[in-house]
């Protein structure tokens, strides 16, 4: 099967009529009420919320504190486990929108999970890609920790990448002095693309209390306001590893999306803007073409072949 | 099918100090509009990522105006409090339960319990049992006369018991010391809204009797629509296996764990 249309991009394991997704976490498993307010079957694909192996309860609440122009949430992985995603949630999702792509984020605590989950989300049928989160900044033990040493990723990209039938986006955390060497050993371990970039890691403290407002103390930062740390890491990824991005990390139009294309991506996530913007993945798409014609674009996989050449040239 | 709608700014008048009522003119989904139920409102600056959930205070689908009552928190809702009328503000929204009325024509006793910015919510469903032919008890504290508003409101769907911590107003305490020196077991089903304090001295004081309890919950949230696992609630069935925004805000006050 191709895909036709100027929007199409082609990614590993994901055939996608338009590139827009929703990032994990901020669309559940596509059973919420954003699915009363579009048809998900617009969608590019879409990334669920991780899955642990076990059912996580989450951090304790407040969870959610707001900053200008951005987001801290402390969620911390909350799922009900991947045997109950697979047996309730997917097939739901899979039923309502069968055309629609899936990628589904997995998480743990231990190498052994994370090879558990992969093994049995990647044997669904269910699931285009498996994006593997190494970076989330809200729980204590695995998260971020695999995400920040070049050795512990590169061994877990490859520990998951033996036993996954499907292919494996690694999501990067920006919470790293060197981001590019982090790229490297995840490319090494056999990772099919790049997922990037996961929250800042920050905080926010109540002038009442003299205490931070998250439970968690600390909690992710996303929103426009760290578009441009993602912009900067794309761009530097991208000409030091051959591997397609979904970018993410404030994406708000079509104008944001052109930006990611041209630091480096091959595909975009849309999470924060949700919040504010609720239909922000159809609005998107439908302002796309417009903007190729004002930008003198043809299409997106023509786009990305230019960057990708420029990149050469200028190395 | 939920929708997000501009709609005009109306009127806004400050009732009490840093207590603001807006009312919202245009289309919206009014039919789906129930007492408890909430909107999530974007300010008209992008700097605000989160939109605010606001409890609908006022409802009327023939003239096309909601209004919503709220408290000035901090910078966003200071914002809002000095937009005029004409401007348009995105709403998101019904969202939530809202309460449950039970039957029609009954004549039970039900009693409303609420404080500082849990009262909008309230004053919907005053109205409501009021018209259902309740006999509606009201029970709501403030700070200090000046800082009350909905009396009027209150009174006209019902029976009014007023608290001020300062006793400048009604009985001097709050409303939990008010509930103290009455006796509840006549009501059928008490409705509360407020600060967890205020939700927590309910549960126990009802714990014991057979009126049905409805609490109505607040909560930071991000989406409003269940997607976002920010706003999770515990129940005697699980730990954070509810969500404030969707399965709430309003919850059975013997299986939420506050």
């Amino acid at each position: 099967m191709t895909i036709a249309g100027r929007l199409a991009v082609e990614l590993p394991g994901l055939k996608l009529k338009n590139p827009v997704m929703p990032a994990s976490g901020c669309f559940g498993f596509g059973d919420n009420r954003y699915a009363e307010m579009f048809d998900l079957n617009e969608l590019g694909a879409i990334i669920i919320k991780a899955a642990t192996l076990k059912q996580r309860d989450g951090n304790p609440v407040p969870r959610i504190a707001e900053t200008k122009s951005g987001v801290l949430n402390a969620v911390g992985l909350q799922n009900p486990g991947v045997d109950v995603i697979l047996h309730d949630k997917l097939p739901v999702l899979h039923k309502k929108y069968p055309e629609l792509p899936v990628v589904a984020n997995i998480a743990g605590a231990t190498e052994a999970e994370y090879v558990k989950v992969a093994q049995k989300m990647s044997a669904s049928g269910m699931v285009s890609a498996l994006e593997l989160n190494i970076s989330c900044p809200n729980v204590h033990e695995g998260g971020m920790l695999f995400g920040t040493d070049p050795t512990t990723a590169r061994r877990l990209t490859e520990a998951v990448k033996e036993v996954s039938q499907v292919p494996v986006y690694v999501k990067l955390s920006p919470n790293v002095t060197d981001i590019v060497e982090i790229a490297q050993a995840v490319a090494a371990g056999g990772a099919d693309g790049l997922s990037m970039i996961n929250t800042l890691l920050g905080m926010r403290i109540d002038l009442k209390t003299r205490k931070p407002i998250l439970a968690n103390k600390t909690g992710g930062l996303s929103g426009p306001g760290i578009k441009p740390i993602a912009v900067r890491m794309i761009y530097q990824v991208s000409r030091a590893v051959d591997l397609p991005i979904i970018a993410m990390g404030g994406i708000e139009t079509a104008d944001d999306v052109i930006e990611m294309y041209l630091a480096g991506a091959s595909a975009v996530a849309i999470g924060t803007a949700h919040f504010h913007n609720p239909t922000a993945c159809p609005d998107i798409i439908e302002a796309l073409p417009r903007k190729l014609d004002e930008l003198g674009i043809s299409s997106l996989r023509d786009l990305i072949t230019e960057v990708r050449s420029a990149q050469t040239n200028d190395n | 099918m939920l929708t997000k709608n501009n709609l005009e700014i109306a009127a806004q008048e400050e009732l009490a100090p840093g207590i603001y009522r807006i009312v919202l003119h245009g289309e919206f989904d009014y039919a789906a509009v129930r007492p408890g139920c909430f909107v999530m409102l974007q300010l008209p600056d992008e700097a605000y990522q989160l939109r605010r959930p606001l409890a609908i205070a006022a409802s009327n689908e023939t003239q096309k105006t909601i209004a919503l009552i709220y408290r000035v928190v901090g910078d966003g809702t200071r914002l809002l409090s000095k937009l005029t009328p004409g401007m348009l503000l995105s709403i998101l929204g019904p969202l939530g339960n809202g309460f449950s009325l039970g039957a029609d024509n009954s004549a039970e006793e039900v009693l409303l319990v609420g404080g500082g910015t849990g009262l909008p919510p309230l004053m919907m469903l005053a109205q409501a049992l009021n018209e259902k032919g309740y006999a509606v008890t009201t029970a709501i504290g403030f700070r200090t006369a000046s800082m009350a508003f909905g009396e009027k409101e209150f009174e006209h769907n019902g029976k009014l018991l007023l608290a001020t911590d300062d006793g400048s107003k009604g009985f001097k305490g709050n409303v939990g010391e008010l509930l103290a020196k009455q006796s509840v077991k006549k009501y059928a089903k008490v409705y509360a809204c407020g600060p967890a304090g205020l939700l927590q001295m309910v549960q126990k004081r009802f714990a014991e009797t057979e009126t049905e309890i409805y609490l109505s919950l607040e909560s930071r949230m991000a989406c409003g629509v269940g997607a976002c696992e920010g706003c999770v609630v515990s129940t005697k069935d699980g730990i954070f296996n509810k969500r404030v925004c969707l399965e709430g805000p309003v919850f059975d006050g013997r299986e939420v764990i506050l």
